[in-house]
Formats: structure tokens, C-alpha cells, sequence
């Protein structure tokens, strides 16, 4: 089988992005806590790859470093998301119409009424502005999205013969959860896991953007756009560079997720 | 039809008072003593005192809860701590912004989605689909207060075709206030359009696939007929559903962009009250902003029931 | 009046269809059986200009003279629904759910321009009323999901001969329908064909509708005309091989060797079943619907029954209920003495029975390997075979598959090897009893002979009993030694098969064995 062109141009674009949090956890071309007002305000090119802002620090080690707070806030969250999510979408559907059943809608509905800025607004209105608040606000929102797109998908298995055949063969809920609705429904979470991921980069990039996220002196994207925006006039390659680091990892990873579907969805694959 | 209208709106209701109860546990419950939290950490005593006094912190947790219910519900949204004026009024000037923005981006979006969505679908496979494609892909992946800065950029400080930031105040005329909100309303609505499409162009695809299509064009509908006679109004459906969810996108992040533009609006009023510690605006803003949401939600699910038949009778 | 002259067609490069050639004389019933993948709805669509994306039609479709595959795009939608009118299988979905009938009729008038909205409704309330739907007990205002399945494929009919076509095209028409439904259905378009004079293609996989409806008949397999002929003399000769073995396939009936013990296996005794339905007012009591009402029903060791009922008669409630997956409200269910509980069954007792269910395609998890998925029943053993993969291999080779297929996918067999795999994996423990749900239904007669002989021989092999539910009369009929007949809820005749059929006592028994479609008898002879 032929994999589809997106996913491999999708996987590298975020893979760049991936390599370079990683490297800068070892390395970064300059160091980005020091100030350096001689070197303030640089264009790209000049002695710096990517130019410098009005500290003078260098912009690619900042963006390296972003990149970190970036997909780490992403990646716990759609790790609290999944941990959370998806034994509620099982048991909801288990038990359709249950008790449980309704518990896990309502709850889901309820989250869903509060936008996830919101929900980061109140959070961080009472225990103040952070990153970790930031990844709980968006690990939250993810939640009902896991236990939603889970519970979609499992409902439509329990109305196969092979569930039933199961059944028949003495097998419990719980255990026919595990065991035949999991590995079926896990093509869904990868490829929601894909979209959520890019969704909380950008959402983290819009919380640090308020001064919601990661605090100073953590390097994030949203706050390096911050920072820009007065100086748009006459530095825009402070605007344009940290707004296309997000672009690009959100497109990557978006590239990603749509080959995936293609790849793992039955359905499409018989078509192609 | 009334028992479908009447259970939304039990629905409606009960998801209103767990988010109240959520909103009201969080703010006045979790920090311990409010008054003490807004006064920070310098403040005496007595002030802390006089303060829980003005608030009315002196009753117990479940009254103090029904006061505010019982306030919210006749608009009395209590006393803001830093303006020392009432919350309410604050937010009725702020709400003109706010909503008119929202309104205005929800619309965009759907006037640009909607067409695009249909054209790419009935036109599958063709050079002006992958086209929408990749632009809806690029669209998906631009954070809408990058984007905002971007047009601020461009038809602001290169062109100047509109001002940078600001709003006159809607006395000053409808004209003049429209054009300061259209390129903050831009900002939010295209990557949102973006993703209206896809679904549009999804949700039109798949319902094309139909049987009931192929009835249509064994009657003698043409594909354009059949694709707007009978795959439209089934294709909207789960449109419908995106559109609800936009509201709350929309609304959380006029938040933001109010903050690109220095536009007077609920974001502004609440990020303030955030930075003021000032308790009372904020938990009344996030109350009004998750009523609004709940309320679309009860709508759209009327629409369901006026585009679906089959669920009226539930 | 329409002549089909070798239509071929290719969909990305594999050849779908061959040289297909037949001619339909006005006014006259055409009859195209195959079975499935043999090419005969593709044919229609490509007639009607209607075939998928990435096909290549070449040939020609004489009508009215012109050549079909030649008209331009705008003339073709001025032809469809005004010369020629089509109907489909699924009418569950052949609708739009958004849309009044009435509407959806006249449609077919105003896009063809032949009346204005009001006329047009007029016309459909007339067209309505004559395919057995009058307006004051179907108003036009009434959406699809408000009609049963016979009901909504009456409205396609209605909206496929509005405008009085000179063909109509049927594909499957009845298919998904209950017997004595597609009995009425057939009436209704042979009485439109002596009416209207129109010509009526009907596209089927059932020979005996055919026998009963058309004049002339092709054969259709692998995308081609095997044989062609008025449809008595085809009927009589079975002149050519496959056309032979498709007559055998469908009336088979196995060689069983009975061996009936008077030992009950299965008894179920006043069993009842309710669903509670939706409230009525807010607050008031939830009415509930009677799906099995007081049902007996024995099994002995050994013996094959048959259920019949058509849909929505609770056999499948039942079923459900016998295998321990539901509650019943009253009554009990006892396999081999032992009483089922839906809600504490010991898995010694459910491994007394397992099931074989219809849809080959949803039965197995496609992530499991054949030999785990065969194994699975293991699971009610309280000791488990440490040696379990000979005795999953056997039942493999017991069903007519090799040992070395359990190492493989379900998505490597086709629905005929799916449905030997569904029964490897119901005998693999040794039941006494098996259920058959529907187990042959959505097979082709020719992969359905074969199983039914599959069947008769395990039985013989490891004397097991079989529950065989289904709506097929004939398929009942060829494999049990008694029969039971349900209708909403109640078992209405109960008796040995052959008793039953040739002398049904109750007028519901005799009113399904009417709307059986048959082959003449004296045309098999």
C-alpha cells in the first residue's frame, strides 16, 4: 500500500519542529536568557539566522525553545484528554442510555458550553497565570472530545454481529471493551489525537498570547507575538517569524492527521 | 414537536444551573476567602473586613450562591470592586461591542464557507477543489490573532484602509463602527470559514453519495438540481452542528482579538478584571459569555428540529 | 422498444461487463437474474447514463431510435423520469427524510416541466392513491420515516411512473421486503404494466419472481448474457450449464439423516418480552410494546426447527433472548434442563448453545486472527484447552476450510467462507444446540446450497440441533423437521414442516405460503 503524499509531507514538517525542541534541550545557537541590547533588534541574516528582538536575543534559539513549551503543553494535554476521555466514551457506550451513559453526555455537554479560553480565564483569574494552569484549561477541554469521538465509535461497534458472538461466548462488557472495541475504535483516537495536538499548540499559542500561558522568562510563541505587536511597524520579522513557526507545526501536523485517516480508515481504503 | 422543544429546554435549564454552580465554586469557593484574594496579600484586616461586609461574603456558602443566582436572574450582577459601579452596566456597554463582532464574524464565515464548501464538493477531484483544499488546510492552521496582526500589517499601517485599532462608540453612527469591526471580524471569521467548508464540503460529499440522490437523478434532476434540490438541506445538518460550535470559538476569541485592537468588549472588561483581581466582573463575564453558549446550543437544536422532520416527533 | 447491443464496461480498467446484448418489447415484463457481481444493476445504471465516476461505457442502448450512450447530458435528464422511470432496492433510503411524499412526486412533473406546483400535487395525490396510498389515509404532507419499507418503495413507484413512462426499470425492487409485501408490490406493477402499457425490466436474483412476472428472461453472470429465451421455454430447458445449476442451487435440498431423540434440548415456556416505548406525556407511565408475548417452543436433541415470521415479529427479541443477552419479563428458557439467566448464565450452560448470525461482513472482529476468533467460545470453559489450536483446526476442517486458514484475516475469505468460519466458530466447544439466524439469508443460492449441505452433515457428524430463523420459507423448509409460525409476538401454527406447508391451519400460515413466489411446478418437472 501506497502511503499518501500529505502524511509524509505533514510527518516531516512537524518533524522539524520536533528535532528542533529537542535539540534545543542540549543546544541552542545562543543562549536565550541573555540580553544583548548592542545586538538589539537585528534582521535576519545579520550575524543572527533569524535576526534578534529588542533585547537582542537571538530569535531561532527562542523559537527552538518555544517549540518545547509548545508541543509539551500539547502533548500532556492530549495525554489528560485520552487518560480521561476514552475509558468514559467506553463505558458510556457499554452501557448505553445508562446511568453512566448520561453522566458522560451531560458532563460532556456541560464542558462543551465553556469555550476552553474560558475555562482557562477562570483558572487562571483565581490561581494566576501559568503553564501548567494553561495545560490543564486545554487538557480539560480535550476530554469530552476523546470521550465523544470514542463513545461514536464504539456505539456503532456494539451494533456488530461480532460483538454479539462474544456475548455469546460469555464475554462481559468490560472485557468486550477492551477486547474488540479498543483496538477498533484506536484509528479514531490516533487521528483526533493528530487534530487535538494542533488544536492545543494553537490554543497555548493564544493563552500565552494574553499573558495566560507560559510566563516570562519561558520562551513561548504566543508571547513572543506578544511582545512584536508594537513594534510591527518597524520590526516585522519579530510578527512574521514566531506566527509561521506556528503555522507550520499546525499545518504539519494536520497534513499528518488527514494522511492517517486515509491510511487507517477501512472504509476510505476499500474506495481508493 | 413540544416534547422535543420542552426537553431542550429542561436541558437548556439544567445545564445553566451546573454551570453556575461550577462558575460559583471556582471563584468564590476554591480561593477560600475572596475578599482577602482581591485585596491581595498586603492588605488589613479591617479592609479585608469591611470589604466581605460590602460583598456580602457574610452568609454561608449555599446562600451566598442563591443571592447571586437571584441577582443574575433579575440583572442585578452585583457591585464591580475596582470601577465601583455595577457590573451590569459595565457589561451592557461592553456587550455592544462584543456580540455586534461575533454576529459579524459568524456571518462572514458563513456567507465565505457555505458557497466554497458546495462549489468544491459538486466539483470533486477538480483544480478549483484541491485549490479550497489547501487553502482551508493553510486556513485551519493560522492562529487568529497572528492573523489580525497580519491584516493590521497590511490595510492598516501599509495601506491604510482602516484604522489600526479602536472603536468610536455606536453614536457616532453604524457606518464608521462597522469599519472599525471588519478587520478585527476578518481576523476571526476566515479561519473559522476554513473549517466551516471542510464539513460543508464533507458532509455535502457523503450525503451525495445517497440513495436518494440516485432517486433524483432517475427522476430527471440534473446533477446541479439534485445536488441543490436534495443533498443541500441533508448536507446542513452536521453543518449546523459545526455552526453552534463556532458561536463559542467565535465569542472566546473576539476575546483575543479585542486585545489586537484595543476594542472595548467583554475580553477587554474581563482581561482587566483578571489583572484587578477584581472577582465580581470576572466570574458575571464568564457566566454571561457560558449563558450564550448554552443558549445557541438550545438553538441550534431547534433548527434541528426545522430542518429534520424525523426529529420532531420526539 | 429498448435493445442493449454489446454493452460493455470497464471502472478503472477491470472489466465489469461483456458484450451484453438482450431486446425489451413494449408493454412487455424483461427479467434479468444473476447474482450478485454478476453485472445486471450496472447494466441499468449505464442504460439510464447513471453508471459511477471512472466507468467506460462502450456499445450501444437502442431506445425509441436513438442510442442512449449517445445522448448529450441535458437530453438525458429530459428522457429519465419522463420515457424511462426507475425504482430501486433499499426504499429505506431511496427517499429524501427531508421531504413531503407529495413533494417528492410532483417533483418528478415540475422538473420535467409537464405542470405547475399545484397540478402537480394533484396529479400526485392521483398517482399516490393508484399505487395503494389515498390521500385520506397517506396524506401528502407525511415525511418517509413516517412509512414502512412497503409503503415508501409504493411512493417510489409513484414518483417513478408519475409521468407514465414507457419503461420502467426495477432494480431488486422487492428484495428487502417482507414475503407477503413483496407479493403486494409485484402486484401493484403488474397491474401498472396491462394498464399503462409500459414496459417493465425487473432485475432480480430470485428465479421464482421471475417465473412469475416476466415474459422474457436473460441469465447474467461475470458481466455477461449466459442465455436468453421467452421465460417458459427457458424455465423448461435450462439449456445452459450455469443456467441449470442455478435452478438446482435454488430448490437444493440437503440429504440429512435424522435421528430425532424425544430429549428436549431447548425449552422455552411462556416467554414475554417487553420494550418500554417512549412516553406519551411528559410525566405519564411508559407504555410499553409486547415483541414476545407468551411463546413455547421446544427443540429436541438432534432436531431442526424452523422459525418463521416476517420482520417485527419478535423472532429475533426472542433469539435474543434464548442465547441469555436479554431479560424476559416472563416465562423461562431452559437448554438441556438448566435455566438461562440473562443476568448470571454460568458459562457452562451458555456453552451448551452458540449462534451463526446473517451479515458475514460484521461477524468477526477484523483485527483478530481467524484461529483467535474461532477460539473465542473457549472463553466459557472453565478449564480451557491447553490444546487449543488443534481443536480450533479441526473445526476449521470440520467446516471445509484448511487448519492453516486460522493464521490468516478475516478480509482474506468471501462471505461464503465467512459464514464456514461463523459455524466453525459455533461448534468449536460442542454445543447441543445451534442457532441459525438468518444464517444463509445474504448468501447467493449457489454459496447457500453449499452451506445448507454443510449443515445437514455437521448435524449428522456431532448430533446437534439446530434453531433455524428466518423469513425464507423455502430454505426452512428444506432443512427442518418441524416448523413454527410467528406473527406479533405469538407463535400462530406450529407443526412438521411438511405438514405445514402443504396443509397450513392458520390463515396467517397460509397467506405467507400464497406470497411465496414459485417456479410452476410442470416448468421444473
Amino acid at each position: 500500500m501506497r502511503l499518501p503524499a500529505q502524511l509524509w509531507a505533514g510527518a516531516a514538517l512537524s518533524g522539524v519542529f520536533v528535532a528542533a525542541a529537542l535539540i534545543s534541550l542540549i543546544w541552542t545557537p545562543h543562549p536565550v536568557e541573555g540580553m544583548n541590547i548592542a545586538a538589539r533588534l537585528k534582521v535576519p541574516g545579520d550575524g543572527f539566522v533569524l535576526g534578534t528582538d529588542h533585547f537582542g536575543r537571538d530569535i531561532l534559539s527562542m523559537l527552538m525553545v518555544g517549540a518545547q513549551t509548545s508541543i509539551a503543553v500539547a502533548v500532556v494535554a492530549v495525554g489528560i484528554g485520552m487518560a480521561a476521555g476514552v475509558p468514559l466514551g467506553l463505558l458510556g457506550a457499554a452501557n448505553r442510555g445508562g446511568w453512566i451513559d448520561e453522566i458522560v453526555m451531560r458532563g460532556n455537554d456541560l464542558v462543551f458550553a465553556f469555550p476552553s479560553l474560558v475555562i482557562a480565564i477562570l483558572i487562571t483569574a483565581v490561581f494566576g497565570p501559568s503553564a501548567v494552569n494553561a495545560i490543564l484549561a486545554i487538557g480539560i477541554f480535550n476530554i469530552p472530545v476523546f470521550a465523544r469521538v470514542t463513545r461514536g465509535g464504539a456505539l456503532s461497534l456494539w451494533t456488530l454481529d461480532y460483538i454479539l458472538a462474544a456475548r455469546v461466548a460469555g464475554k462481559g462488557r468490560l472485557r468486550i471493551s477492551v477486547e474488540h472495541i479498543l483496538p477498533n475504535v484506536a484509528n479514531l483516537l490516533i487521528v483526533q489525537g493528530t487534530i487535538q495536538f494542533s488544536l492545543g499548540i494553537l490554543a497555548e499559542a493564544g493563552l500565552s498570547y494574553v499573558g495566560l500561558g507560559a510566563q516570562p522568562p519561558v520562551p513561548s510563541w504566543g508571547r513572543m507575538l506578544a511582545e512584536s505587536q508594537t513594534m510591527i511597524s518597524f520590526a516585522p520579522h519579530l510578527a512574521l517569524l514566531p506566527g509561521m513557526a506556528i503555522v507550520l507545526t499546525v499545518l504539519g501536523l494536520n497534513l499528518m492527521g488527514d494522511g492517517l485517516r486515509d491510511v487507517l480508515d477501512p472504509r476510505l481504503r476499500r474506495a481508493r | 414537536m413540544l416534547r422535543y422543544f420542552l426537553s431542550r429546554l429542561l436541558s437548556l435549564c439544567l445545564s445553566l444551573v451546573v454551570a453556575s454552580v461550577a462558575i460559583f465554586a471556582v471563584v468564590e469557593v476554591i480561593p477560600g476567602d475572596p475578599a482577602a484574594f482581591m485585596l491581595g496579600l498586603n492588605a488589613s484586616p479591617d479592609t479585608v473586613a469591611a470589604l466581605r461586609a460590602e460583598l456580602g461574603l457574610e452568609g454561608g456558602k449555599l446562600a451566598r450562591y442563591f443571592d447571586w443566582i437571584g441577582g443574575l436572574l433579575v440583572g442585578d450582577f452585583g457591585v464591580s470592586y475596582t470601577y465601583r459601579v455595577p457590573v451590569s452596566e459595565l457589561v451592557l456597554a461592553r456587550l455592544w461591542v462584543s456580540l455586534p463582532l461575533t454576529v459579524y464574524a459568524l456571518i462572514l464565515s458563513t456567507v465565505i464557507a457555505v458557497p466554497v464548501g458546495v462549489v468544491a464538493a459538486s466539483r470533486r477531484g477538480s483544480t478549483a477543489d484541491y485549490g479550497v483544499m489547501a487553502a482551508t488546510q493553510l486556513g485551519i492552521a493560522v492562529p487568529n490573532f497572528w492573523f489580525a496582526m497580519l491584516l493590521v500589517l497590511v490595510f492598516a499601517i501599509n495601506l491604510g484602509w482602516f484604522s489600526a485599532g479602536g472603536f468610536p462608540g455606536w453614536d457616532k453612527g453604524v457606518w464608521i463602527n462597522l469599519r472599525a469591526l471588519t478587520l478585527p471580524a476578518v481576523a476571526l471569521a476566515l479561519p473559522q470559514a476554513a473549517i466551516l467548508a471542510r464539513v460543508m464540503r464533507s458532509s455535502l460529499l457523503e450525503t451525495l453519495g445517497q440513495d436518494y440522490i440516485r432517486t433524483a437523478r432517475a427522476k430527471g434532476l440534473s446533477r446541479r438540481q439534485a445536488v441543490l434540490g436534495h443533498g443541500l438541506r441533508n448536507a446542513l445538518i452536521p453543518v449546523m452542528t459545526i455552526l453552534g460550535l463556532q458561536f463559542s470559538f467565535l465569542l472566546a476569541g473576539a476575546i483575543i482579538i479585542e486585545n489586537v485592537f484595543f476594542l472595548p468588549g467583554l475580553g477587554r472588561l474581563i482581561f482587566q478584571g483578571i489583572t484587578q483581581r477584581d472577582l465580581i466582573v470576572v466570574e458575571s463575564v464568564v457566566m454571561l459569555l457560558v449563558f450564550a453558549v448554552i443558549l445557541v446550543t438550545f438553538l441550534v437544536d431547534l433548527a434541528y428540529a426545522a430542518v429534520d422532520p424525523r426529529l420532531r416527533r420526539r | 422498444m429498448l435493445s442493449v447491443e454489446g454493452l460493455s464496461l470497464d471502472i478503472h480498467g477491470s472489466p465489469i461487463l461483456r458484450g451484453v446484448s438482450f431486446g425489451i418489447a413494449p408493454g412487455e415484463v424483461f427479467g434479468l437474474v444473476g447474482e450478485s457481481g454478476s453485472g445486471k444493476s450496472i447494466t441499468a445504471l449505464a442504460a439510464m447514463g447513471l453508471e459511477p465516476r471512472g466507468a467506460e461505457v462502450r456499445g450501444a442502448v437502442g431506445f425509441l431510435d436513438r442510442d442512449l450512450l449517445e445522448v448529450p447530458e441535458p437530453e438525458m435528464n429530459a428522457l429519465r423520469g419522463r420515457e424511462i422511470g426507475m425504482i430501486f432496492q433499499e426504499p429505506m433510503t431511496a427517499l429524501n427524510p427531508v421531504q413531503r411524499i407529495g413533494d417528492q412526486v410532483a417533483e418528478t412533473l415540475v422538473v420535467h416541466g409537464a405542470a405547475t406546483r399545484a397540478e402537480a400535487l394533484d396529479v400526485a395525490r392521483e398517482r399516490l392513491a393508484r399505487v395503494g396510498l389515498p390521500v385520506d389515509r397517506f396524506p401528502l404532507e407525511r415525511y418517509p420515516h413516517e412509512l414502512s419499507g412497503g409503503q415508501r418503495q409504493r411512493v417510489c413507484i409513484a414518483m417513478a411512473v408519475a409521468l407514465r413512462p414507457k419503461l420502467l426499470i426495477a432494480d431488486e425492487p422487492t428484495t428487502a421486503l417482507d414475503v407477503t409485501t413483496q407479493a403486494q408490490i409485484l402486484d401493484l406493477l403488474r397491474g401498472l404494466v396491462a394498464e399503462e402499457g409500459m414496459a417493465l425490466w425487473l432485475i432480480t436474483h430470485d428465479l421464482a419472481v421471475v417465473a412469475d412476472m416476466a415474459d422474457h428472461v436473460a441469465v447474467m453472470r461475470d458481466g455477461r448474457v449466459v442465455e436468453a429465451d421467452r421465460t417458459e421455454r427457458l424455465f423448461r430447458a435450462r439449456a445452459h450449464p450455469y443456467t441449470a445449476k442455478l435452478f438446482a442451487d435454488s430448490g437444493h435440498v440437503p440429504a440429512r439423516a435424522v435421528q430425532v431423540t424425544a430429549t428436549p434440548v431447548l425449552e422455552v415456556r411462556g416467554a414475554v418480552r417487553d420494550y418500554p416505548l417512549p412516553r406519551r406525556t411528559l410525566l405519564g407511565p411508559r407504555p410499553a410494546f409486547r415483541a414476545v408475548d407468551g411463546v413455547d417452543l421446544v427443540v429436541h436433541a438432534g432436531e431442526s426447527v424452523g422459525l418463521v415470521g416476517e420482520s417485527g415479529c419478535g423472532k429475533s427479541t426472542l433469539t435474543r433472548a434464548i442465547l441469555g443477552l436479554d431479560v424476559l419479563q416472563g416465562g423461562t428458557v431452559r437448554i438441556d434442563g438448566d435455566a438461562v439467566h440473562a443476568r448470571h448464565l454460568d458459562g457452562r450452560v451458555r456453552a451448551k448453545m452458540q449462534v451463526v448470525f446473517q451479515d458475514p461482513y460484521g461477524s468477526f472482529n477484523p483485527r483478530h486472527r481467524v484461529e483467535r476468533l474461532v477460539a473465542e467460545p473457549f472463553h466459557l470453559d472453565p478449564a480451557p484447552p491447553a490444546a487449543w489450536r488443534p481443536r480450533v483446526a479441526a473445526a476449521l476442517e470440520a467446516v471445509g476450510l484448511r487448519a492453516a486458514d486460522g493464521g490468516k484475516y478475516i478480509h482474506e475469505f468471501s462471505g461464503g467462507q465467512r459464514q464456514r468460519i461463523a459455524i466453525a466458530r459455533a461448534i468449536v466447544i460442542r454445543p447441543r444446540l445451534v442457532i441459525l439466524d438468518e444464517a444463509v439469508s445474504a448468501l447467493d443460492v449457489s454459496i447457500r446450497a453449499q452451506i445448507l449441505d454443510l449443515l445437514a452433515d455437521l448435524q449428522g457428524r456431532f448430533g446437534l440441533s439446530y434453531l433455524f430463523i428466518s423469513h425464507d420459507l423455502s430454505v426452512v423448509r428444506a432443512i427442518t423437521d418441524r416448523v413454527l409460525v410467528m406473527r406479533a409476538g405469538k407463535i400462530v401454527e406450529e407443526g412438521p414442516t411438511e405438514r405445514v406447508f402443504v396443509a397450513p391451519g392458520h390463515a396467517y400460515t397460509r397467506a405467507l405460503i400464497a406470497a411465496t413466489p414459485r417456479i410452476p411446478s410442470a416448468w421444473v418437472a
